[in-house]
C-alpha cells in the first residue's frame, strides 16, 4: 500500500495559519509520497496527483486541502482517470476545520492539522477499492403542483421528450396566479400569461395531467422513483361532463359555503367548477357540503310514489348524465402508481390568515387580505373587477394598505415575503387607474423595488399620488361608523399618523403551507429554518433539493415573483433533462452492505429502515436503488451491516488516530 | 487408537461451564476416545504435572484471567496445547466476574476483607515444610483472548447442550461455536416491528407483548439464540449472558446503539433515571471487552 499525502496551501488561507513545511517534515517518512502546492484544485496540481498514480508512485491518496464538499469530485476523477477506484482518496479538511477557525492559534492549529491527517491515512488504509453503482433511468417526471411552476417545468420538459406527470391537488391547474388581474411590472393581464399554459399543459400528448390528486407515497430512488398517487373522488363521470356548469346553480344555498378561488368573498355550492377557466373544466361534487336533496343519499335509489324515479337537481340539471347519486362511487378515489426518473416539487405558498394579526381588527370585513383584494380586482371575482366593499358594496373613499404582515417580523417570521412592495404598488395603481378619486395610502417600512423596471414601477406610483407612509402600523380600531382608523407612524415626519379609511389591505406573509411540509416529509426533503423546502446549495444547486433526483421551482422553496419563479421552474426543467437524458446513471456506491455471514435475521434493520430499503428473509437483503447510506441500520445487533465507505473498522481507524 | 488428550483449567469461574461437559451423557459415552491429562478440577492435578505433559490436544479453559497464577497457567497450557478452548461467557467477554473492572483493587480488597490492613499477607507454614505464596491480584480482569491466542470460542453461562454436542469429537473446526440467529428468532413474544416509546424496569407490569416495546431492557436482539429464550419463557427479559455475536466488538455500546435506532423519542433521560447503574446493566456479562473500561483505566 503506498500511500501519497498532497497537502494545499489555499493560497493563504490554510498557509498563513497551518505550518505547510513542519507537517511536509512530519508526515515525509509516515507516507510514500507528500507533496504540497499552492492550490491543490488547480489543473497542474491536478495532475501531479494523477501522475504519481499513473506512476506507480502511490495507490491511495490523502488530500489535506479545504472541505470534501468542495472539491471531492475534482479530486477523485484524478484517480479514476489514472486508472485508480476513485474512492481510494480521503480528504482532510484544514481548511474549514483548522486555519479558518484556528486563525489566532497557529502552533496549535498546526498540530491540529497533523491529527486530521492522521485520521485520514488512518482511513485511506482501510479503504476497499468501489465501483459506483450503475442503474437504468426512468425517462418519465413527476411534478407536483400546477401552478406558473409547475405548468412551465412541466412544458418544458414535455418539448424535450420526456413523459410527465403533473399532479395537482385542486381540480385545475393554475395555481394561485390564475386568480390575479394583473402582474408587475408590465401591469399584464394574468390569465393572459396562464390561460395558455394551462390549455397547452392539459392538451400535449406529453404531458399526463392529474388533477385533484395528492402524492401519497414515493419510494425508490433517483433514476427510478416509485409513486403512488391518490386521485381524489369527484363523484361526477368526467367522461361525461362538459363543463357547463348547469350543476353548480341549482344547489340550494344550504348547500353553499365560502369559496376557496374567490378566497372566501364569495359562495360556492356542493356541485362546484372551480373557476369560469379551470382546466380541465370539469365539476366537482362536495360530498361533505351537500345536504342530499329530496334525502337521496349517495349510493341510493329513491322513487316517487307513481314508480318514477326522483332525480335530485343537480342529476336533473346535468345535460350529459354525468351525475348519477345511486352509483356507489368509492370515497377512496383511485390509487395510481408509476415510475419516474425525477421529481419536480412546484407546490407553492399560501399566505398568512388576518386572523392571525389581532391589532389589525380581523373582525372587521373591511379588512381583507392582499390576495382577497386581488380578486376584488379580477373580472372573474365576486364584483366582476369593480373596487367595492363587499360589507356594503359601496365604493371606499379611501384604501390603506399595510405592508409586512407577519413577514419582517420576529413574532412570525423573519424574512421578507420580496413580492409585497410591489404587489401592492400593482393593486394601488389598479385602484388609481380605475377609481382615479379614492385616496390611496401605502404604510411600509420601506420599498424595496429591486431589479428591472421595477423601481420605475414605484416612481410611476408615486406619480400617480399614491400616499406611500414610510413607517410600521401599530393597530387598527373599528369606528362605530364602519369605517377604519389605523394608527401608524410616519418616519420621514418623525411622528405618529392617523388615517381613516374605508378599506385595508393586509400584505399578510407567503409562507410554506402544512400539506406541502407533510408532503417533505412524506418525500424526504429537507425544510429549512424560514419553513421553506431547502435547497442543495444557495448559489450553486439552488432548483436541487437535498435529495437527489427531487428538484424545487417556485414558491416552495422561498418567496419569489413571477418572473423568478418561471426561471427557476425552467432551470429545475433543464437540471431534470440533463440527468435523465443519458442512458444509465451512476450512484456514489456509499450504501449498506451485509454480511450474510453474520446476520442472525433479527430484523432490526426492516424495523428501523427510513427508506425501505432492506428486507429480512432469512438474512437481510439490501435494495442498493432504494439504500441512502444513511447507516441507521449499521446499529446492527450482529454488526453484520456496514456502509461502504464509511465501514466501522474505518471509523474506528479515523478516531484511534484522532485520539491516540 | 490414540487416545485425545484434553485438559480442563477453571480461572476466575465458577466451573459450571466445565461441569456441564460432564451433564452430558454423550461425554461419557464416547469416553474411550479421549483422555483427560491435566484438570484440577477433577483430578488431583498439580502444576508440576503440567509441567511433565509435553501435549494436550484439546484444553479448555473456563472464567476470566485476573491473578498472575492464572496467566501463569495459561500460557504454560497454551505452549503445550494444540488447540485452546475458551469455554463459557467468562472466557469468550469476561463475565460476571468482569464487572469488578468498575473498582479498583484497592476497592476491591476493602470492600471484601474490610480495610487494606487486613489482606493476607504471605507466610510460612507451621511445619516449615512448604513457603505458601499469594499470587498477585492484578489491576483488572481480563478475557483469556488478552492474555494468549485463543483457537476457539464458546460462549453461553453456561454453553448449551447443542453448542458441546458440536464439539464433543473434539474435531471442530469453527472459531465460534454459537448460533447465528438472536434470542428474538426463538423467543415466544415474536413482534413485527420493535418501537421503544418509554422506559420500564423489568419488576413494572409485564403486560405479555415484547419486552422492548414495552420499554423494559431485553438485549435480544443482541444475543445467540442458543438458550432457547429459557428467560423470556419465564418472563425474565435476557440480560445477554451469551455475550455478543462474534462480529460485535463491544456489546453494551451496540445496546445503545441499537435503543438509539428503535426508541421514537429522545429516551436518555429517562433510561438513565430508571436505570441507575445502566452501565452495570448494558455490561453484566461483557465489561472486560467494553471498550470504555480500556480508557478509564489507563488514566
Amino acid at each position: 500500500m503506498k500511500i501519497g499525502l498532497y497537502i494545499c496551501h489555499c493560497g493563504r488561507n490554510i498557509a498563513d495559519v497551518v505550518d505547510i513545511k513542519n507537517l511536509i517534515g512530519y508526515f515525509k517518512d509516515k507516507v510514500n509520497v507528500v507533496r504540497d502546492h499552492l492550490f491543490m484544485c488547480s489543473e497542474p496540481a491536478w495532475e501531479m496527483i494523477r501522475s504519481d498514480v499513473t506512476n506507480k508512485l502511490v495507490d491511495r491518496v490523502v488530500i489535506a486541502a479545504c472541505s470534501p464538499y468542495n472539491h471531492e469530485k475534482f479530486f477523485r476523477s484524478a484517480l479514476e482517470t489514472a486508472g485508480l477506484s476513485k474512492y481510494l482518496l480521503e480528504i482532510a479538511n484544514i481548511r474549514e476545520q483548522c486555519s479558518w477557525v484556528h486563525g489566532k492559534n497557529k502552533r496549535e492549529a498546526t498540530e491540529k492539522a497533523k491529527r486530521l491527517i492522521e485520521a485520514a491515512i488512518s482511513k485511506v488504509k482501510t479503504l476497499k477499492p468501489l465501483d459506483d453503482l450503475r442503474f437504468e433511468v426512468e425517462r418519465s417526471v413527476l411534478v407536483i403542483g400546477g401552478g406558473i411552476a409547475g405548468m412551465t417545468a412541466s412544458l418544458d420538459l414535455a418539448k424535450m421528450g420526456f413523459k410527465v406527470y403533473l399532479v395537482e391537488k385542486e381540480p385545475s391547474v393554475g395555481g394561485k396566479l390564475i386568480k390575479f388581474d394583473k402582474i408587475f411590472p408590465l401591469n399584464d393581464c394574468a390569465s393572459c400569461v396562464v390561460s395558455s399554459l394551462m390549455a397547452e399543459v392539459a392538451n400535449n400528448p406529453m404531458i399526463e395531467l392529474i388533477t385533484y390528486a395528492e402524492v401519497e407515497e414515493v419510494d425508490g430512488s433517483f433514476g427510478n422513483f416509485n409513486v403512488k398517487v391518490r386521485k381524489k373522488q369527484t363523484y361526477v363521470d368526467w367522461e361525461k361532463c362538459i363543463g357547463c356548469g348547469a350543476c353548480t346553480t341549482v344547489c340550494p344555498p344550504k348547500a353553499w359555503k365560502p369559496n376557496e378561488f374567490d378566497e372566501g368573498l364569495s359562495k360556492r355550492a356542493a356541485m362546484y367548477i372551480v373557476s369560469p377557466q379551470a382546466v380541465p373544466k370539469k365539476a366537482v361534487h362536495d360530498p361533505e357540503l351537500c345536504v342530499n336533496c329530496g334525502k337521496k343519499k349517495l349510493g341510493t335509489r329513491r322513487f316517487l310514489r307513481g314508480g318514477k324515479e326522483y332525480l335530485t337537481p343537480c342529476e336533473k340539471a346535468c345535460p350529459t348524465k354525468a351525475i348519477d347519486r345511486s352509483k356507489s362511487w368509492n370515497p377512496e378515489g383511485e390509487l395510481l402508481n408509476f415510475n419516474v426518473g425525477a421529481i419536480i416539487v412546484a407546490t407553492g405558498y399560501k399566505v398568512m390568515e388576518k386572523e392571525t394579526f389581532k391589532e389589525y381588527a380581523p373582525h372587521s370585513p373591511n379588512v381583507i387580505t392582499a390576495l382577497q383584494f386581488e380578486r376584488i380586482l379580477s373580472p372573474t371575482g365576486p364584483t366582476g373587477g369593480k373596487v367595492l366593499r363587499l360589507s356594503d358594496g359601496k365604493k371606499p373613499k379611501a384604501i390603506s394598505f399595510i405592508s409586512c404582515v407577519g413577514s419582517r417580523d420576529v413574532r412570525y417570521h423573519t424574512y421578507c415575503s420580496k413580492v409585497c412592495c410591489l404587489y401592492m404598488l400593482k393593486q394601488a395603481r389598479l385602484v388609481k387607474e380605475r377609481e382615479p378619486e379614492i385616496d390611496v395610502y401605502i404604510h411600509v417600512i420601506d420599498v424595496r423595488a429591486p431589479g428591472k423596471d421595477l423601481e420605475e414601477y414605484y416612481i410611476e406610483a408615486r406619480r400617480m399620488g399614491i400616499g406611500v407612509i414610510r413607517g410600521k402600523v401599530g393597530g387598527i380600531e373599528e369606528l362605530p361608523n364602519g369605517r377604519l382608523r389605523i394608527l401608524g407612524f410616519d418616519a420621514d415626519l418623525g411622528m405618529p399618523v392617523e388615517v381613516e379609511v374605508d378599506l385595508v389591505v393586509l400584505a399578510t406573509a407567503i409562507e410554506l403551507p402544512e400539506d406541502s411540509k407533510e408532503l417533505a416529509r412524506k418525500i424526504g426533503v429537507a425544510v429549512d429554518p424560514s419553513g421553506f423546502l431547502k435547497e442543495d446549495h444557495p448559489k450553486l444547486r439552488p432548483v436541487e433539493s437535498t435529495l437527489s433526483g427531487i428538484f424545487l421551482a417556485g414558491c416552495c422553496q422561498g418567496p419569489k415573483d413571477v418572473s423568478e419563479t418561471v426561471a427557476q421552474a425552467k432551470a429545475a426543467a433543464a437540471s431534470v433533462a440533463s440527468l435523465l437524458s443519458k442512458e444509465e446513471i451512476k450512484v456514489e456506491p456509499f450504501i449498506a452492505k451485509v454480511n450474510e455471514e453474520a446476520c442472525s435475521g433479527c430484523g432490526i434493520c426492516e424495523n428501523v429502515c427510513p427508506f425501505n430499503a432492506i428486507k429480512v428473509n432469512e438474512v437481510a437483503v439490501v435494495d442498493e436503488r432504494s439504500c441512502k447510506g444513511c447507516g441507521i441500520c449499521a446499529s446492527c445487533p450482529a454488526k453484520a451491516i456496514d456502509i461502504q465507505g464509511y465501514s466501522a473498522e474505518s471509523i474506528i481507524a479515523e478516531i484511534d488516530a484522532l485520539v491516540g | 487408537m490414540k487416545k485425545i488428550k484434553l485438559a480442563f483449567y477453571s480461572a476466575s469461574g465458577c466451573s459450571g461451564c466445565m461441569l456441564s461437559f460432564f451433564d452430558l451423557e454423550e461425554f461419557f459415552i464416547s469416553s474411550e476416545r479421549f483422555s483427560i491429562v491435566w484438570a484440577p478440577m477433577f483430578t488431583n492435578s498439580k502444576l508440576e504435572d503440567l509441567e511433565k505433559i509435553d501435549k494436550i490436544d484439546v484444553t479448555f479453559i473456563e472464567g476470566s484471567i485476573r491473578l498472575s497464577e492464572h496467566e501463569e497457567i495459561v500460557k504454560i497450557l497454551r505452549e503445550k496445547s494444540e488447540k485452546v478452548v475458551a469455554l463459557g461467557t467468562c472466557a469468550v467477554f469476561g463475565g460476571v466476574p468482569g464487572l469488578s473492572n468498575f473498582y479498583s483493587t484497592e476497592e476491591i480488597l476493602s470492600e471484601v476483607f474490610g480495610s487494606d490492613k487486613e489482606v493476607p499477607k504471605p507466610r510460612l507454614l507451621l511445619d516449615g515444610k512448604y513457603e505458601l505464596t499469594l499470587p498477585e491480584f492484578r489491576d483488572e480482569m481480563r478475557r483469556v483472548e488478552e492474555v494468549i491466542d485463543v483457537d476457539h470460542f464458546v460462549p453461553g453461562c453456561p454453553p448449551s447442550e447443542d453448542q458441546l454436542l458440536k464439539i464433543i469429537d473434539f474435531n471442530f473446526e469453527e472459531k465460534w461455536i454459537v448460533e447465528k440467529s438472536s434470542v428474538c428468532n426463538v423467543c415466544p413474544r415474536k413482534v413485527e416491528e420493535i418501537k421503544v416509546s418509554s422506559v420500564k424496569r423489568a419488576f413494572e407490569r409485564d403486560d405479555g407483548r415484547c419486552f422492548l416495546i414495552q420499554g423494559i431492557l431485553c438485549f435480544g436482539p443482541l444475543t445467540p439464540g442458543n438458550c432457547e429464550a429459557t428467560c423470556v419463557k419465564v418472563n425474565v427479559p435476557c440480560r445477554g449472558c451469551y455475550g455478543a455475536f462474534p462480529n460485535v466488538r463491544d456489546f453494551g455500546a451496540k445496546v445503545v446503539d441499537l435503543l438509539s435506532s428503535i426508541a421514537e423519542k429522545n429516551i436518555a433521560e429517562e433510561l438513565s433515571r430508571k436505570y441507575p447503574n445502566l452501565a452495570r446493566v448494558i455490561y453484566a456479562y461483557t465489561l472486560p471487552s467494553a471498550i470504555i473500561n480500556k480508557r478509564v483505566r489507563k488514566r
